[in-house]
């Protein structure tokens, strides 16, 4: 029994976040190179994992998503039908078990931001964030797109109010801006996606919003942490099946003092984490599941990151001090 | 000689000359080739008359649809079965078909000879061993003239969709051509398709293409891509069988707005090669043997055509620039200068 409370303590008194450096830099390594290996670990990742990385490891979802939603209504019915559920049934398995921890861990255009957010440090920048207002508006943004990456390509398949259907240049609208498309292959020596096509407007359109979005990502991610994230329609995804997650974070409103740590170290900047002490999952549609609050909460069991109802790291005034201890004493 | 009999003879010489020179196009076969679509005139040499059910074009024929005009297929498209028709075959020559499936088995199609002479064979959808590339051959050998006329059609299809995956990218079986060296005469190219299957072949490339015999190289073999507008080059393969020929644009859409970058032009590699073996066939004695080969595929406008890195660079840079300037902007006006508390009056 003992010895299973020294595990605890050890874990609870842990770096967090150097653990997630390096998960982060192993995802990133196994999603990009993995093709390398003869790895895939398959198509329907809820992350950003990008199919236009050749030899990718691991694909996102999102784009084998959007080309489902092409699928003619006449035929939702039957084996496409049958396809579009398979599919989004593979993409909730996965994410069950790490829940919108996968953002946090996983995401291989998450690591760049936060690597970017590494450099800002180094170069003494002043992080940046957004009023409360400001950052309820915004974080409206990702439903917004996560509904046009539905509704295009549904219009491609589709005739909606007697309209004429889409052209398929308008496919996988979604990816054609994301800036996964334009940055996870450079990785791998592949420039060709950062170009503009020409060949038809909606194209031209698409992939110069791409590279404009490109350009955003990268100047934005090196003031504000994780900068496109508060977009990223694939998080808006997730929040749909949070609740079915394995992985949980959840907070003792009774323990929390109210002091905003939490809120602080949350490079979402999420306000809601510190100011609820009603909710017992805190999980929110911008967490990432990074666990940063846990770290930097020194109240006992206030915050707790659980795999159903068993805590795998709780928040400790013992863990919280000797943590301060190792980053002041460097 | 006199006059009359000299007019004569020129009377006659004019009468029998189109009939000599028409022998001699006759004596020079044309080539084999497999189509998706019935092809116009799609009978024997011999004129076979009635047209049948697939002229009008079925939706199993290799996904061809829509009558006679040059049709594709699409590798993201598989069908559970399909069909090639031959422009026309040899009454007389001995026929067969085989097709080449990914995982190496050699099956022989169905092959129907006919007024619509066609092969046909399944392509069961799925991930599984007939995920990728089938090579199909018709092979047509018979005796004229003391001649042995080997003609083979080859065809690849590629029996694939992406919901499949793409793990076979790691595969070199599936990603590299593969030839059967139990077909006479074989046309072989490289980089038809990428690793994720789909076709690669852009105007602009330049054409690795080998011939081989029984799966040895033939040097000295006439190798000729003739494009989709008709364009065409011929060169001869070296000691390993390899030839070059670098595809020409061929695609002018005569506006922009009628541009597809989607767009599929087919393009015939074809190759002959004469060798001096004699020998019998089915009892006909012959001192030569002359093999002619095709070997169709597509290719697409490359990327370069109707992209642009530099205008994408700049869009990308120009945002960063003005993000970057914003940033900084706000930062000054809200930095708020120094106030000493002074009287005013």
């Amino acid at each position: 029994m003992n010895s299973l409370k020294d595990l605890r303590r050890v874990v609870n008194h842990a770096s967090l976040g150097r653990f997630r450096f390096y998960v982060q830099l192993f995802s990133f390594v196994l999603l990009i190179y993995g093709g390398y290996l003869a790895i895939n670990v398959g198509n329907q990742l809820p992350t950003f994992a990008c199919l236009y990385s050749d030899l990718h490891g691991g694909a996102c979802y999102l784009l084998g998503f959007q080309h489902q939603m092409a699928t003619p209504w006449s035929q939702l019915f039957g084996g496409r039908g049958l396809a579009i559920l398979i599919g989004l049934a593979t993409f909730v398995a996965f994410f069950v078990v790490f829940n919108k921890a996968w953002c946090g861990f996983i995401c291989p255009l998450g690591t760049l931001q936060d690597w970017l957010s590494s450099l800002r440090r180094k170069l003494n920048i002043r992080a940046a964030g957004y009023s409360e207002p400001v950052f309820q508006r915004l974080s409206k943004i990702k439903y917004v797109l996560l509904a046009l990456l539905i509704l295009i390509p549904m219009a491609i398949g589709n005739s909606f109010f007697g309209l004429p259907k889409l052209g398929h240049d308008w496919g996988v609208p979604f990816c054609m801006i994301c800036p996964g498309r334009t940055i996870l292959p450079l990785f791998t020596g592949d420039f060709s996606q950062l170009a503009i096509d020409f060949s038809s407007l909606a194209k031209l359109t698409l992939t110069a919003l791409g590279l404009a979005i490109t350009g955003l990502l990268i100047i934005g991610s090196l003031f504000k942490p994780r900068f496109f994230c508060l977009f990223c329609p694939m998080s808006a995804l997730h929040y749909i099946f949070s609740r079915t997650g394995l992985l949980r974070l959840t907070k003792n409103g009774a323990k929390c003092t109210r002091c905003g740590n939490c809120f602080r170290a949350c490079d979402m900047g999420i306000r809601a984490i510190a100011d609820d002490l009603e909710s017992k999952n805190i999980v929110k549609d911008d967490c990432m599941m990074c666990g940063k609050c846990i770290e930097v909460c020194p109240e006992d069991g206030c915050l707790q990151a659980k795999v159903l109802s068993l805590p795998v790291y709780e928040s400790t005034a013992e863990g919280f001090f000797k943590r301060m201890n190792r980053k002041n004493n460097g | 000689m006199n006059r009359p009999v000299l007019l004569f003879a020129s009377l006659l010489a004019l009468l029998l000359l189109p009939g000599v020179a028409k022998s001699a196009v006759a004596g020079e076969l044309d080539h084999l080739r497999l189509t998706l679509a019935p092809p116009a005139t799609a009978t024997t040499e011999a004129e076979a008359g009635d047209e049948e059910e697939c002229l009008e074009g079925h939706a199993d024929h290799g996904g061809g649809r829509g009558g006679r005009e040059v049709q594709l297929e699409s590798e993201h498209r598989p069908v559970p079965r399909r069909t090639y028709h031959l422009n026309h075959y040899r009454r007389g020559a001995e026929v067969n078909a085989y097709v080449r499936r990914p995982d190496g088995a050699v099956i022989e199609p169905e092959l129907i000879l006919g007024a619509s002479p066609r092969v046909s064979f399944s392509t069961p959808p799925g991930d599984g061993p007939t995920h990728g590339a089938h090579n199909v051959y018709v092979v047509e050998r018979g005796v004229e003239d003391e001649v042995l006329q080997v003609r083979v059609a080859k065809w690849i299809t590629m029996h694939h969709s992406c919901r499949w995956g793409h793990n076979g990218k790691f595969d070199p079986e599936l990603t590299n051509p593969q030839s059967l060296d139990t077909i006479p005469f074989e046309i072989v190219v490289d980089d038809l398709w990428n690793r994720n299957f789909h076709a690669a072949v852009t105007s602009g490339d330049n054409l690795r293409i080998t011939v081989l015999s029984y799966g040895e190289p033939v040097a000295g073999a006439e190798v000729t891509l003739t494009s989709e507008q008709g364009w065409r080059k011929t060169v001869t393969s070296d000691e390993q069988g390899v030839a070059h020929i670098q595809l020409v644009r061929d695609y002018y859409p005569s506006l922009w707005q009628d541009f597809r970058r989607s767009h599929r032009g087919p393009f015939e590699v074809s190759a002959r090669w004469q060798a001096d073996k004699s020998g019998q066939f089915r009892g006909q004695a012959y001192s030569m043997v002359s093999y002619r080969a095709t070997h169709p595929w597509v290719y697409s406008p490359p990327v370069r055509e109707y992209s642009s890195y530099g205008y994408g660079l700049l869009l990308a840079a120009a945002m960063m620039v003005v993000g970057g300037a914003g940033v900084y902007l706000h930062r000054e006006r809200r930095r708020r200068p120094y106030r000493g508390i002074v009287f005013d009056e």
